[in-house]
Formats: C-alpha cells, structure tokens, sequence
C-alpha cells in the first residue's frame, strides 16, 4: 500500500514493451537502479508500471537491448497536476466540492430531544428554546457549542431534571434526559382521604393499612361506597357524661380492597358469513404524498378492482429538508373475492363467544379471572346470540379525598361498564 | 576457495545468515501463490508459464501460470501466479560453497 502511494506522489506510466530481448531491457534497467512493477506477458509483448523519472534511462537501455516501448497511460499526482492546470475550473469545483462536503459535514442538522424513562412532563420545545440561547441550534459548527455549558444551563432552567445528555452523532445533536421521580403526594394527615369502591361487587379481601374499615369480606358493595373511611372515630369516650365528644381524627385511609367483580359481554354470529379471499392479481402504484395532497406517480392511485385490499408502504420520507410532509408510498391492491360459506354451530358459537369477549372492558392490572361463563341466548337458523360472563378479582378501592362529597356514580371510575342493578340478575351464579 | 571457505567459518561462528556471508539466494514460498526470489543477478526468461532467475549458485526455474511479476527491482523479484514446480540448476556455474 505504502509503495502504491509512493509511485502515486511520484506518478508512473504503463509501459508496453515489445520487439528484441526484453528479459535483457529488464535486466539492464534493473541494474541500472530501475524498478518496475505489475510485469505482465502478452503475446504481442509486455506491459510494466514504472516511475515516470526512470524515462529518460530507459530509452537508453531500450536502444541498446533492440526494444521499443510505448507509454500507454500516465497516472499518479504530477499528470493529474498538469491535467488540473489545463483544466482550472474544474479542479476549483472539485476542490469547492470537497471544502464545501466538510463544511456542510461539521455542522449540525438536526437536534432532537428524548425522554429517557420517566414520563415526560417538560415539554421538547422548552428544551430546545433553552438548548438554543446557550448555541446548540440548528446550523451551528459541532465545535461552537460546549455541551457542559448547555447541560448545566438545562439542569438550572428545569429543577425537575434529573439528568441530561448531549450525543452528537455525525450531523445530529441529541438531548437526551430524565426527570425526578418526585415523591407522591404527602401522606397521612395533611390530604384525608377515604378509600372507595370504583366498581360493584362482593369484598373478597380486605387490608386496611391506615383508616377505618367499613366493609367486611361477603359484603356487597356498589360504585362509590366508603370501603375505607379516613375519619376515625375515637372510641370509649362515647356516652361518658360530662366530658365533650372528642372530634374524629381525619387520616389519608391506605389498604387494599379486593372484590369480585362481574363483566358481561353479549355477542352475535350469523351461520352465513361472506368471506373475502385474495383472487391473486396484484396492482401496484406509487404515490407522492406532500402538504396533504396526493400525487399519482406511477400506475393508478384508484383501485382497478371493486373488491380489494389496500395496502400502503412509506417507501421515503425526508426529514427536515420540507417544511411540510413529504412522502412516497408504494400502494398494492389486491383483488379479493366474495364468498359465501355456512358455519357450523360449533364455530359460529366460538365466533359470537369471541365478539362479545372483545366487548368487554380491558381487565386492570393485577386483575385475575376467576370463572368464565358463556351461555346461549337465542339460537334461530340465522345466527346466534351469546352472553359471555366473568367473574373477575381484583382491587376496587381508590382514594377519595374527604370530605366526601356527594357526587353522582360514574364519577369514580367512568370507564366502568358493568350495568347498574346488574348484580340483582346475576344472583344464581353467587 | 579460500576466500569462499573463510567466509563460510566466519559466518557460522558469528551465526551471519548464509545469504548474508555467501550472497546465496534468498527464496520464499507463499503456498504456492506468491515467490520472493532476494538476492538474485537477473531474469533470464519471463512468459506467464515459466520463470528463470540467475543468482549466485546458478539458475532457478519456476514453472506454472498465470504469472505477474509484481515486483521487479534490484535487491528482489516477487512473482505471482499459481507455482508448480521449482527446480535449481546448479551445473550451470561451478559452484563450491557447499
């Protein structure tokens, strides 16, 4: 390697060699302190790689030993000079070419922002704002900013961080950072709070940490009922004449509450389903997708069959070069055909069970399924109906701040689904 | 002789590798692709089957094909190609060194 860069900075010629003896034109120039490289034989004659200093020698020694040659090509820095001087304008532009590559290489492009962890409650934007007045933008030279002073200025611009990075990777700048876990809400005494139920159901279990209980295990209890109350009634001092009732202590209340809670869900499937299968023609097309506007590029952005799936791939997508969103798809229709086909109870049952199961509200965490009852509702020739049932365990106390207000149900959980009075109908499976 | 004899005991008791002290050829065998011949006087013959270097002790042939001379300077000759036979021609000069 180190030779070939040497034969460049001293520029080589091809030579090819032919007529007389050229072992003895060799030999000669050998001795005569020439060196050659890549020797190849040809039938016609020889081509050799040698400095372009050795010339003059060698058309001595080429006389002498009957040879001729010819130079075939000249290469290395000195022809490539002497090319560039009769070609100014070209080597500025590639010498503009290269200063501008490394310019445009050591600044920065992009800078983004990345939560590591925690949630995220300070927003990006503040973040660049104040990335920004200490020099790290966009456009700037990844050496005219210093990342300590931009971290240190984020950490006393948000006391909620935790930590901050700066990663620079080619021409992007990533801040990346953690916010402080802070601690929850101040506890016993300063927020009372009772523990009430979010949902129907019968109390299974009962741990009472701080606070009154007011429920017991078999008991049932709806939506909103105290569970756990945060007012605690000082006992013995009741009834005793002469003395005043003591006020009741207010406490945040904490323990767990788990009950069994009902889900219901009804379903239906129909025993003549249509189905849709892939007929196994395929039309593609290729879309350009910018400010909100759709531009066919290739092929037709309109189906060309009535019944079809669509299926859209972003092949491309600039970033930060527009300002608005530019994207190329690769669309595939694929033609589907309609098919009618009879299901047999057995799977349009599974089917309706599956429907109704899909109704049904997404399970807590730490929720645990405890029976699960399908059952049919109606059954004609059309189709069937199911009810699906579950018997679920899981915590059903939050906390409430006291006092209590009165509010109306739902307030406590509105995502609950289970039906009002709907524990009276189920009362053959308790 | 003398001169040859002298120089042969005084490169073995000061352990001088024999190229050194007797101008030997020096050859190196990489598999059977590449060929550095060091110490050498010249080629006699060059096509890309069959290579013949003069040095000290007579001629050396190399036969094959494929070969490039990819080195030819005055200290060494490198020679690649696929190398099959090598064999020394030893009674073309009166050589008693040994």
């Amino acid at each position: 390697m180190l030779s070939k860069i040497l034969a460049f900075w001293q520029g080589y010629v091809i030579l090819f060699v032919w007529g007389g003896n050229p072992e003895e034109f060799f030999s000669l120039a050998v001795k005569e302190g020439v060196f050659f490289w890549d020797l190849r034989r040809f039938p016609e004659g020889l081509t050799v790689k040698v400095p372009a200093l050795f010339l003059k020698k060698l058309r001595g020694i080429a006389r002498a030993s009957g040879c001729r040659f010819q130079i075939q090509e000249k290469q290395g820095l000195p022809f490539l000079c002497f090319y560039l001087r009769k070609r100014r304008l070209f080597g500025a532009g590639a010498l503009f070419f290269c200063a501008f590559l490394y310019l445009a290489s050591s600044l920065l492009w992009f800078v983004e922002v990345e939560a590591v962890g925690n949630a995220c409650f300070i927003s990006p934007k503040e973040i660049l704002t104040v990335a920004a007045e200490k020099g790290l933008k966009r456009g700037v030279l990844k050496a005219g900013f210093d990342p300590a002073t931009v971290t240190s200025a984020l950490l006393a611009a948000f006391p909620s961080l935790a930590w901050v990075g700066i990663e620079v990777r080619g021409t992007k700048a990533k801040i990346k950072f953690t916010e402080q876990l802070l601690p929850p809400p101040k506890a016993n005494g300063e927020n009372p709070a009772n523990i009430v139920a979010t949902k129907d159901g019968v109390i299974e279990e009962i741990l009472v940490f701080t606070g009154e209980a007011r429920v017991k295990v078999g008991d049932t209890v709806q939506e909103g009922e105290v569970l756990i109350s945060g007012e605690i009634q000082p006992q013995g001092t009741e009834g005793v004449p002469g003395q005043e009732k003591p006020s009741p202590l207010y406490v945040r209340a904490q323990g767990i509450v788990k009950a069994r809670v009902w889900y219901e869900g009804e379903g239906e499937a129909t025993f003549l389903i249509e189905e849709k299968e892939p007929t196994g023609r395929v039309a593609k097309a290729f879309l350009l997708f910018k400010g909100g506007k759709e531009f066919c590029l290739w092929g037709s952005c309109v189906s060309p069959y009535p019944v079809f799936q669509e299926e859209r791939k972003v092949l491309f997508t600039p970033r930060g070069i527009f300002k608005e969103t530019v994207s190329l798809f690769k669309i595939t229709y694929t033609e589907l055909e309609k098919k009618e086909r009879f299901l047999t109870f057995e799977e349009a049952y599974q089917k309706a069970v599956a429907v109704a199961s899909e109704l049904l509200p997404p399970l807590p965490a730490g929720a645990r399924v405890l029976t699960q009852r399908e059952e049919v509702l109606t059954r004609d020739h059309r189709g069937i109906r199911v009810r699906v049932l579950w018997e679920v365990l899981e915590e059903i106390g939050v906390s409430f701040p006291l006092p209590l207000e009165k509010k109306s149900k739902g307030e406590y959980n509105k995502v609950t689904k289970v039906k009002r009075g709907f524990l009276n109908s189920i009362g053959r499976y308790l | 002789m003398a001169k040859k004899r002298v120089c042969r005991f005084l490169g073995e008791f000061f352990e001088i590798p024999r190229e050194v002290a007797l101008g030997l050829p020096r050859i190196v065998l990489r598999g059977c692709e590449q060929l550095t011949v060091e110490n050498y006087e010249g080629v006699r013959v060059y096509t890309p089957e069959k290579l013949i270097v003069e040095t000290a002790v007579g001629e050396i042939e190399i036969t094959g094909k494929d070969f490039i001379l990819r080195s030819l300077r005055q200290e060494e000759v490198v020679l690649e190609g696929k190398i099959s036979a090598l064999k020394f021609w030893f009674g073309y000069k009166e050589y008693n060194a040994f």
